[in-house]
Formats: structure tokens, sequence, C-alpha cells
């Protein structure tokens, strides 16, 4: 038998305080309050929705029923209009066109676990009984529905399907798929159309619909016959849904007016959750209770967003404060990899400094400066191997030092224009600068190939100073924030030869710090112009809102990477040595109950 | 009426001043003059109160070590040249008020 001495290697010890890092899963006996304690994972304690990738077509009266998940779903049919035949497929983060659908339709079924094997069934218009199997490049016509129809509910997965009640004229029929035919099964006991669906075969739900009126009416099928259950709180049709029959989301829909609501089914109950962020109805909707897409639809006209639902229990990330730097100073530049692991360099200290310090999670410690002491600079690279270019020496200057872990050398190689608070992306040998003040803000790119810059033709699309950036080399990028003749939120994605514009952050900001690759990244701070404490994670597609820094600051600097990086540094009015670590996943701790 | 924060002043010393469980228990709000702001009536914040030794403050006892930080910061920024007093990203320090 396994024993906490064996599994953990000591046996549970006694502390007066709590201790300061425990292990996830330790358990530990407080002499204080006298009583038993473990640590386990911060988790968020409710869902919530936030913008994912759109839809290269908008449409709405699209596939009902779940195909696919979060990071591999499948959109077919509905209308654009006219009715649509377009396939679209997303890998998590956006949308591509894919091999049409044999028979273009709207309100139709469709059931699937993955988006390399899904089933698409009936629709409309006029009403449809075509079955049609997707193996992930191309649609095979199978056998079809015995009774034609749109507007049901598509349950379960391409081997075993429901296509529940539907129109025309309004029915409870419901028919199952067994991987070949379709064949009548048990009638659901109010008939309806626009219905939600979801589960198995074997344990299915449906939710809402049309009878009309609309209904909130539940049923929940056993694989034989369908029992009305706990009614949704709030009738409605043409909603979206996911899940399992014991625990489900239905979100949006319709009834007088479109609707942002969302309903968790938890097995025995519906609970309000948090309101999609656009009111919809006739949407698609795939995932599970806990990862959701809401994709399409009709606001009133036709919808191309997509967002992704997060469900309770996520990861909450936090700042803690870390050591203060040994010279506080404003306009720094930093590198690094974690929040153990960060060199920062250069900036103002009430005078210009070379100053380089190294961060070990703890403390900081002054290694040799910088040859050219500058402010206002820019910085990428690790704590053992980085870069350090521009900013205002005074004059603005063009230089780049390489750091090797030891010194800083000075490159012959500098930037083609010398500029400050400009913004960087990459690694001591593969760097990239873009925007900054050159005077006057710039739009220039320039890419570092680990011995000298040239002068990208792909310049950013707005130009600007005071932006940020972050990215793993000069191939791959983000570009956010910054000052034109106002603060802005613009977000550029950097693909190796163009920025593109993606999703603005939501608070529009100057000089604040950051730290991150392209797909994921946090903001922290900066000049809006009022110096905030305003915290945004870029997840890959949109800025979200996290928690934030303690001291509202601006010119800090960053480094680091999503999971665990810092912010460092900068102005909060005075200059600032202020250090904040950023954990993703931050934790807690919990008493045993032995009452 | 009942107060949604309060106020203490302590010396930011760096790691474990906040820790991440604290950070993720109760929202922190660092001011100019080492004035921090947490929940009133909230027993984390109290714990943290008294783990940093914080001297608590009034919000008007708070508000005037705030005020003269950023007065101070003011007066440093009208003395700048008026070339760098133009630059549109150099804002003069703004006026902070805390809330009750």
């Amino acid at each position: 038998m396994a024993t906490y001495l064996g599994t953990n290697g000591s046996r549970i010890q006694n502390y007066t305080t709590d201790p300061d890092n425990p292990n996830v899963g330790e358990v530990w006996y407080n002499e204080t309050s006298n009583s038993l304690k473990f640590e386990i994972p911060a988790t968020t304690a409710a869902g919530s929705w936030r913008t994912a990738g759109n839809l290269n077509t908008g449409r709405y009266s699209v596939n009902t029923g779940g195909a696919g998940t979060t990071e591999a779903a499948l959109i077919f049919g509905g209308i654009t209009p006219p009715l649509s035949a377009l396939v679209e497929e997303y890998n998590g983060i956006s949308w591509s066109e894919k091999t049409d659908l044999n028979t273009a339709r709207y309100a139709l079924g469709g059931a699937g676990l993955t988006n390399t094997a899904v089933l698409a069934f009936g629709g409309d218009s006029p009403p449809k009984n075509e079955t049609e199997l997707w193996n992930g490049s191309s649609w095979t016509v199978k056998n079809t529905l015995n009774d034609p129809r749109g507007y049901g509910a598509g349950i379960g997965e391409y081997t075993a399907a429901l296509f529940a009640t539907g129109d025309y004229p309004v029915t409870a029929n419901v028919e199952q798929w067994n991987g070949t035919n379709w064949a009548e099964t048990g009638d659901v006991n109010t008939a309806r159309y626009e219905v939600s669906g979801f589960g198995t075969v074997s344990d299915g739900i449906i939710a809402g619909g049309n009878a009309p009126p609309r209904t909130n009416a539940v049923e929940q099928f056993n694989g034989t016959n369908w029992t009305t259950i706990t009614s949704i709180n709030t009738a409605r049709s043409g909603a979206a849904s996911s899940g399992i029959a014991t625990s489900g989301l239905l979100y949006g829909g319709i009834n007088a007016s479109n609707f942002a609501l969302t309903e968790l089914w938890n097995g025995t109950a519906w609970v309000e959750q948090s309101d999609l962020s656009t009111a919809r109805s006739d949407l698609a909707g795939t995932g599970t209770s806990t990862a959701s897409l809401a994709t399409g639809g009709s606001t009133g006209s036709i919808t191309a967003v997509t967002e992704q639902w997060t469900g309770a229990g996520a990861p909450i990330g936090v700042f803690a404060t870390g050591g203060s730097l040994n010279t506080a100073r404003t306009q720094l530049a930093g590198a690094g990899t974690s929040s153990s692991s960060a060199l920062g360099f250069g900036g103002d200290s009430g005078s210009i400094s070379a100053a380089t310090e190294k961060y070990n999670g703890s403390t900081w410690t002054n290694v040799n400066n910088m040859n050219t002491g500058r402010s206002q600079l820019a910085g990428v690279g690790t704590q053992t191997a980085a870069l350090a270019f521009g900013g205002e020496a005074p004059p603005t200057t063009n230089a780049t030092e390489v750091w090797g872990g030891t010194n800083w050398v000075t490159s012959p190689g500098t930037l083609n224009t010398a500029r400050l608070v400009m913004g960087s992306a990459g690694t001591s040998t593969s760097a990239l600068a873009f925007g900054g003040e050159a005077p006057g803000n710039s739009a220039a790119t320039e890419v570092w190939n680990g011995s000298n810059w040239a002068t990208s033709p792909g310049s950013l699309n707005t130009a600007r100073r005071g932006l940020e950036g972050f990215g793993a080399s000069s191939t791959s990028a983000l570009a956010f924030g910054g000052y034109t003749t106002t603060f802005v939120a613009i977000t550029e994605s950097w693909n190796g030869s163009a920025w593109t514009e993606v999703n603005d952050m939501n608070t529009s900001r100057a000089n604040g710090g950051s730290f991150g690759i392209q797909d994921s990244g946090i903001v922290a701070g900066g000049a809006t112009p009022s110096r905030t404490v305003n915290t945004e994670e870029w997840n890959g597609v949109s800025w979200v809102e996290v928690n934030n820094l303690n001291t509202a600051r601006d010119h800090l600097a960053g480094a680091g990477t999503f999971s665990s990086g810092l912010a460092f540094g900068g102005s909060t009015g005075s200059v600032t040595g202020a250090t904040e670590e950023w954990s993703s996943s931050s934790r807690t701790v919990k008493s045993v109950d032995t009452d | 009426m009942a107060k949604t924060y309060q106020y203490c002043v302590a010396e930011n010393w760096g790691k474990g001043f906040i820790d991440h469980f604290e950070s993720q228990r109760i929202t922190f709000v660092g001011y100019p003059g080492n004035v921090w702001q947490v929940p009133a009536y909230n027993k984390h914040g109290n714990l943290w109160i008294a783990k940093v030794a914080g001297t608590v403050k009034t919000k008007d006892e708070a508000q005037a070590i705030v005020t003269a930080q950023v007065q101070a910061a003011q007066a440093t920024w009208d003395a700048q040249t008026d070339e760098e007093k133009a630059d549109p990203m150099n804002k003069r320090p703004a006026d902070i008020t805390l809330e009750e």
C-alpha cells in the first residue's frame, strides 16, 4: 500500500506558519491554526468567453451539433446567403477553407468528436435527407435520412448519431445513425425545431427550440425513450450547445431578441454563466462544457464572429513582488527566459545608465556594464546571450551590443536607422527591430542575422513609437500598442516578411513591459497616458484581461514567457527598481475539513 | 458608508513582500510613497499588513502622502525644458485620488 512517507519522501511536517513554497499535493500541519493543510493549483471559479479567430465567410443557420473541439473544429453549410456548401476548419487560432459539401444547405445536423471524422445530415432548403461523411479532406455521400428535414439537433459522433426533431412540418421524429443507415427510434415528447442537442446516442439531451411557441423544455434520451427533465432558465430557439449529458453548455439563441445568455447543465440543474460577447442566434456550437466554440450566426445581420469558452478551473496567473534592482531606473531593456533567469540593462536612473544586472529568481546582481550607456533602448535574448540596440545615448544611437554572459561587445553591425522606444523580438542571433522614434514615428523593420541588421521591405502598417513586442525569432513576432498622435492598441503579427493587423489590445498604451512569444505573452503597465497597472494576456488570437501589476508604472522592462515572466523597473512618477514576478499558474492553500 | 479599501505604508523589500498566494487572494494596488491599498474588512488583507509590518493609514492620511509624492513629481516635470515638456509622451504626472 502506498504511504505518504513513501510517496513524498517525508512524514507530514508541523509548521507554525504555512511553508513559503510547498509542492502541489504536499500536506502539512499548521500548529497555530491547528489545521491540516495542503496546496492545490489556483483556478478560476467561473467560466468565460473570449474572442477567437473569425470565420472567413460569415453565415447563420449553420450545422447544429458537435463537430470537433476548440483546437480542431469544422463548420459546414449555412446561409451566407445564399444557402452554402462552404466548409471551414479551425486549428485553435484561425479558420481555413476546406472542400465544400456535395449538397449546399442550411439548418443541417452535424456529429463528430474531431474535425477529421464528421457526419453532416439533413438541412433545408428545400428539406433534405442527404448524409455526407467528412474524412478530413473530402465528403463522401452516405445513406439518406428517412424523413427529409432541417432544424433538428445533431447528437453523437460519426459512427453513432441522432437527428432529433426538426421541420417541415414540426416533428417529434428522431432517427438514429449506426454508421451505415438511419433508423427510426423513440420520438421526443414535445415536437419542436431550431432545437439544441448534445451527448451520445445512449445518453443524449435536447434543449429549447420552437414548438411553437419557443420552449424551455429539456428532454433526455436513454437509448430508447425520451424523458422530460429540468427546463433551461430561458426559453429560446436557435441556440448552440456542446458537451455530454452530465455536463453541457447552451449559449445564444433567440426569443423576441437575440441572446448572449449561457447556461451550464451539471446533470441536475441549469446554472447561468457569463454571457457571450456577441448576442446571436442560429450559430454553431462545438466542444465540451469546459471548452466550446460559438461560431457565426445572426445578430440581426450575418456574423463571422467566433468566441471560445473556457470553463471554471482554468489556471490563474498573478504577479508577486521580486527582488528590486540595485539601480532603480526607467526606460531600460530586458532579456531572459523566465522569472528566475533575466537580464536588465541600460536606462535612466537620473542620468543615462550603462548598468547591467542579472536576476536569479530572488535577487539582482550587478555584472559588467554596457559599453554605451543609453536609455529607451531595446533588448532581446536570454540571460547569457542578449542583444542591446538603439536608444538615447544621447544622441539617438544605432549602436548594437552583444552580451555573451560576461561582457558586452560592441558589434560592427549597427541599426540602419538610429532610433529609440522601438519594439523588439527574437534572440541574440535572430532579432527584429520595428517602429520607434527616428525622429518622428517610424514604421521601419530591421532584421538581425547575428552579425548585421538589414532593413526589411515589410514595414509596420502603422508607424509608431513606444510600442512593445515579443517573439521567438526574426521570423515570428508580435507588435502592439505605442503612440502615433495618440495612444493606440493596434496589434500586428509578423510572419518573416510582412506585418498583418490582428485583434487590438483592450487598453491603448505605450511603453509598457512585455514578455512572451508570438502565440502567447503578457503586456503589463505602460502609459494610457496615465500610468497603469493594467495587464493583458495574448492568447494567439486576442488580448484577454488578467490579474494586474501591483504597482502602476511605465517605461518598464519585461523578460520571460507567458508561463513565467518578469516586469521590472520603470517610472511610477519617480524611478523604481521594483520587480514583479509573473506566474501563469499560481497555487492556493486549502485546509482539510475534519468535521 | 462602509469603506471598500484600507491603506497602509510599507516599504517593498522585494521577493516575498507580496507572494503569489496573496496576489491570488486579494488585489493589491501600490501608490507613490510606499502606500498600499488592500480590501477592507478582509482577513487576507489584514494578515498581509501584519506580515509586512505596515503602518495603517486612514484614507485621508494615505491621500496626503500620495499627493505629496505626486506634487514632487509634478515639480520635477515642471522644471524640465520646454522641449522636454513638448514631447506628447512625456505627460505631466497626473493627480491621484484614492478611493474610500
